[in-house]
């Protein structure tokens, strides 16, 4: 299902929390939202869900203004951040539920009627196996751990084969090490299902490892969507680059650019637009290597830290950069080392 | 949907205040309006009705002021401690002791009542009634208190002993402090409860012992309906005050009001 | 969240907690405890049994009994909606209508005796609003009827209800009902299967609360039950009257000890 949210906006009581919003959730694709705290990314997932009702704009679900309609009529599944397990049902019924509701799904497109008992059973069947859960199926969400717990979540979400699924923060709730596991393991789950995904999280791994689309969000405003890596390697500003892992932002500002050819920059020679030139020279950590014809920089502090050493070197004009060595090849600090940049292409972001 | 629910709850309000209401205008207003129902004042007007009211349950008004200043610390006394210790000192039984706290609630007002006479009929009715009050009291203020502590931070009192505070000092500065608000909370839920206890009290007054309620009953049953308004408007005055501070202060337990 | 426990059972605790377990053994459990005794064993029990079979002591019991359960569960039913309401909607005036909702919890029994005569007696509002409306009078002196106590329990017990209800309602997790919007659960369907299994404690405990409100209702009793009786009246009149304690201790008996087994009955659903 395409989903387009068009220019939506919303506040509690006078505080504006998200103004003029334009999205567009490719159909199939798993599209994440990514966003600091209080962003407002949470919102936009009830509002897409339907349980909050927006203050203007519009909400079209494969073309259909859905923006009236209640959530239960909604085609639409939700995994709440604290799971909201019904604690007085068992696994099955918790799967169960969404299966048996009298819902009237707003589109009459999708000839939805309440499944026959047999068809039930198999697909709360399906649910649990998909997820793991065939052992579990007798047992209460109380007896269950939290990573069990966030399964039956998603299992209930996807029972009843909504059009658009939300994941709100679904994995905060887990211990870092299991996060990193459930991690890869839902990434292919959501692949497999091939439903539309809105997910929402603050966790930039995350985001890159499951994203379709991303789209960052910060203060209320969409500041940037596409494919993740283009969000990575050419970010549309300062934010946007630094939220989506470490940057280097390092200031040029010249009179008349290169249009191509090398201009000079604290990093050494590097081609830069035409014109007057003022903004940041954007250059990943990994980007960064020793150069014997790059420029003169001193370390001021190198640790190993397992996959990569991480150090830190100040240039000549005292900016601070962060590069990653591979594994053992840091420099000492204290030494003078000449660096440069791998790709001869960085990217160069305006200052607006 | 969210209006009809609204509007309902305002309907039970309003058919909940109604009587109350039509209750205090009657106690404003001409007698004649309402025929009399017996011999009684032949008053007219409010400010005479009211002074014929405390004039002539005076005693009963002073009766329940004293048997509330008499319950109120000793349930705080009796209450309070206990319901910090089920918390953070348990003992063995301790679970037991605290639901057998709330029993007391369950118990008919009749039965304490007749209970008491016939096991401690020597006893000065004041410490009866006292008792009797004191168990309708005393469970109220073990849930209150028992909810707040709930509540407390468990560390705070740890790390007041850590920074070199006695076992008095932490008590005196670090816990009733915290616990003031549901202190005074479960003050006002006694004073309510035992202001308005009737059937213990009323079986175990005697003419020189009579609480206000007892009084009311009088009002009602010998006298014309202005005067018995006017009786329920006194008996409302102090309670109405303390009904709007307990909701205010988040008074949970008052849920189980008192026995009617 | 975890809480550090004392490892050791605590001394100080019990010496805190002694007051009022002295308190509990001497001035109810002791009292109690002899009326029992004393009810149960010659010439007591001949009264025990006279109660139970007697014909006016047996209605008597019986109709507390049926008033009180009936109340208890209507009160149940009329209360749902509206602690609902308070608990989970956010509206202006929602603290002064709570705050007149709870008023009669304040209400001596007689005072709420008084006010169904007020409203239902033979001159009262009632009954001359209607006249005044349609000519006829109708329910003059219902409140001295069985539906009167009825109703007087049931203004009594209402609130009571509310109050209970909506402090379990706002302990309920919101996500849940939220959750069931996205199942596609519509309100009623969500009443049903969600919040009310949930709130099935603490319904258990309203319902317990209400019924033993009315088992002991005596002031109301007093007033209103003029022609019919119910348990606490006939204690009173045994007691005062007739001087007979024998009987009176018995329905003393049979009356606390059917209120605290209905509690317990309904407390034992729990885990």
């Amino acid at each position: 299902m395409k989903v387009h949210v068009e220019q939506v906006a919303f506040a509690y009581g006078r505080e504006p929390v998200l103004a003029g919003v334009c999205l567009e959730l490719p159909d199939g694709g798993i599209t994440v939202l990514i966003g600091p705290s209080g962003s407002g990314k949470s919102t936009l997932l009830q509002l897409l869900a339907g349980l909050l009702h927006p203050a203007s704009g519009r909400i079209l679900f494969d073309g259909e203004d859905v923006t009236g309609v209640p959530t239960e009529r909604r085609d639409v599944g939700v995994v709440f951040q604290s799971y909201a397990l019904f604690p007085h049902l068992t696994v099955r019924d918790n799967i169960a539920f969404g299966l048996k509701t009298g819902r009237r799904r707003f589109s009459l497109r999708s000839s939805r009627r309440r499944p026959s008992r047999h068809t039930l059973e198999a697909r709360v069947w399906d649910a649990a196996a998909l997820l793991g859960l065939e052992r579990l199926l007798d047992r209460k969400p109380s007896q269950l751990s939290g990573g069990e717990q966030q399964r039956v979540a998603l299992a209930r979400a996807v029972a009843p084969r909504p059009a658009l699924l939300l994941l709100d923060e679904p994995l905060s709730a887990l211990d870092a090490r299991l996060r990193r596991t459930v991690r890869t393991e839902l990434a292919s789950l959501l692949r497999k299902l091939g439903t539309t995904v809105f997910y929402v999280t603050h966790d930039q791994e995350e985001a890159m490892l499951l994203a379709d689309h991303l789209v960052v969000l910060n203060a209320g405003s969409v500041v940037q969507a596409g494919p993740p890596l283009d969000l990575y390697r050419r970010p549309a500003s300062p934010f946007v680059a630094s939220f989506l892992g470490e940057a280097n932002l390092v200031e040029v500002a010249v009179e008349a650019g290169g249009d191509g050819r090398p201009a000079r920059t604290p990093l050494g020679r590097l081609p830069l637009p035409a014109g007057p030139v003022r903004g940041w020279l954007l250059v990943r950590p990994e980007d960064v290597t020793e150069d014997p014809q790059g420029a003169v920089a001193t370390v001021a502090d190198a640790r190993g830290l397992g996959p990569h050493d991480r150090v830190l070197l100040t240039l000549e004009n005292g900016a601070e950069v962060l590069a990653h060595f591979p594994p053992g090849t840091a420099p000492e600090p204290g030494s003078m080392v000449r660096i440069g940049v791998r790709s001869r292409t960085p990217h160069f972001l305006a200052d607006a | 949907m969210r209006r009809l629910g609204i509007a309902a709850v305002g309907l039970l309000a309003v058919a909940l205040v109604a009587p109350i209401a039509i209750t205090a205008v009657g106690a404003f207003s001409r007698a004649e309006w309402y025929g009399e129902r017996s011999e009684g004042a032949r008053v007219a007007d409010a400010p005479a009705l009211f002074s014929y009211v405390t004039e002539t349950w005076g005693g009963a008004l002073l009766r329940s002021a004293e048997v509330v200043v008499a319950v109120a610390p000793m349930a705080l006394l009796i209450g309070a401690p206990a319901a910090w210790a089920f918390r953070r000192r348990p003992f063995p039984g301790s679970r037991l002791l605290e639901s057998a706290a709330l029993v007391p609630l369950a118990v008919p007002g009749v039965a304490l009542a007749f209970a008491l006479i016939q096991t401690a009929g020597g006893f000065p009715r004041f410490w009866l009634l006292v008792g009797g009050h004191l168990a309708y009291t005393v469970p109220l203020v073990v849930k209150t208190v028992g909810n707040s502590v709930e509540t407390l931070d468990p560390r705070l009192e740890p790390a007041a002993r850590s920074l070199g505070a006695g076992r008095w000092e932490t008590a005196s500065r670090v816990t009733l402090p915290l616990l003031l608000p549901s202190l005074i909370l479960s003050a006002l839920l006694v004073f309510a409860v035992s202001w308005g206890e009737f059937n213990v009290s009323f079986l175990l007054a005697t003419p020189l012992i009579q609480t206000f309620p007892a009084g009311l009953y009088l009002a009602y049953t010998t006298n014309s309906f202005p005067v018995a308004a006017a009786a329920t408007v006194v008996f409302l005055a102090p309670v109405v005050p303390a009904l709007i501070a307990i909701q205010a202060l988040g008074g949970d337990e008052f849920h189980r009001g008192l026995p009617a | 969240m975890t809480r550090p426990q004392p490892i050791a059972p605590s001394w100080t605790g019990a010496l805190l907690a002694l007051p009022l377990l002295l308190f509990l053994v001497a001035g109810v459990a002791w009292p109690l405890a002899h009326l029992a005794s004393r009810a149960l064993t010659e010439p007591g029990g001949a009264a025990v049994r006279e109660v139970l079979v007697a014909g006016r002591y047996r209605t008597a019991l019986v109709n507390s009994l049926a008033l009180s359960a009936a109340a208890a569960v209507v009160s149940l039913l009329l209360a749902i909606a509206p602690a609902w309401v308070l608990a989970r909607q956010r509206f202006r005036g929602r603290d002064v209508l709570r705050t007149a909702i709870s008023l009669p919890l304040t209400f001596s029994g007689v005072l709420v005796g008084f006010l169904m005569v007020v409203l239902l007696g033979r001159i009262g509002a009632i009954p001359k609003a209607l006249g005044f409306l349609t000519g006829r009078e109708a329910f003059a002196g219902a409140a001295y009827t069985v539906g009167g106590l009825f109703i007087a329990y049931l203004y009594f017990e209402v609130p009571r209800a509310v109050m209970t209800l909506e402090s379990a309602f706002r302990r309920f997790p919101g996500e849940l009902d939220a959750a069931a919007r996205t199942l596609g659960a519509g309100p009623l369907e969500r009443l049903l299967t969600v919040a009310l299994p949930i709130a099935a404690p603490a319904l258990r405990s309203t319902l317990a609360v209400t019924f033993s409100a009315s088992m002991g209702s005596f002031g109301v009793a007093l007033i209103l039950a003029r022609r019919f009786t119910v348990a606490p009246l006939e204690i009173y009149t045994e007691m005062t009257g007739f001087l007979n304690d024998d009987v009176a201790g018995a329905l003393c008996l049979a009356l606390a000890a059917s209120t605290l087994a209905v509690g317990r009955l309904l407390a034992a659903g729990r885990r």
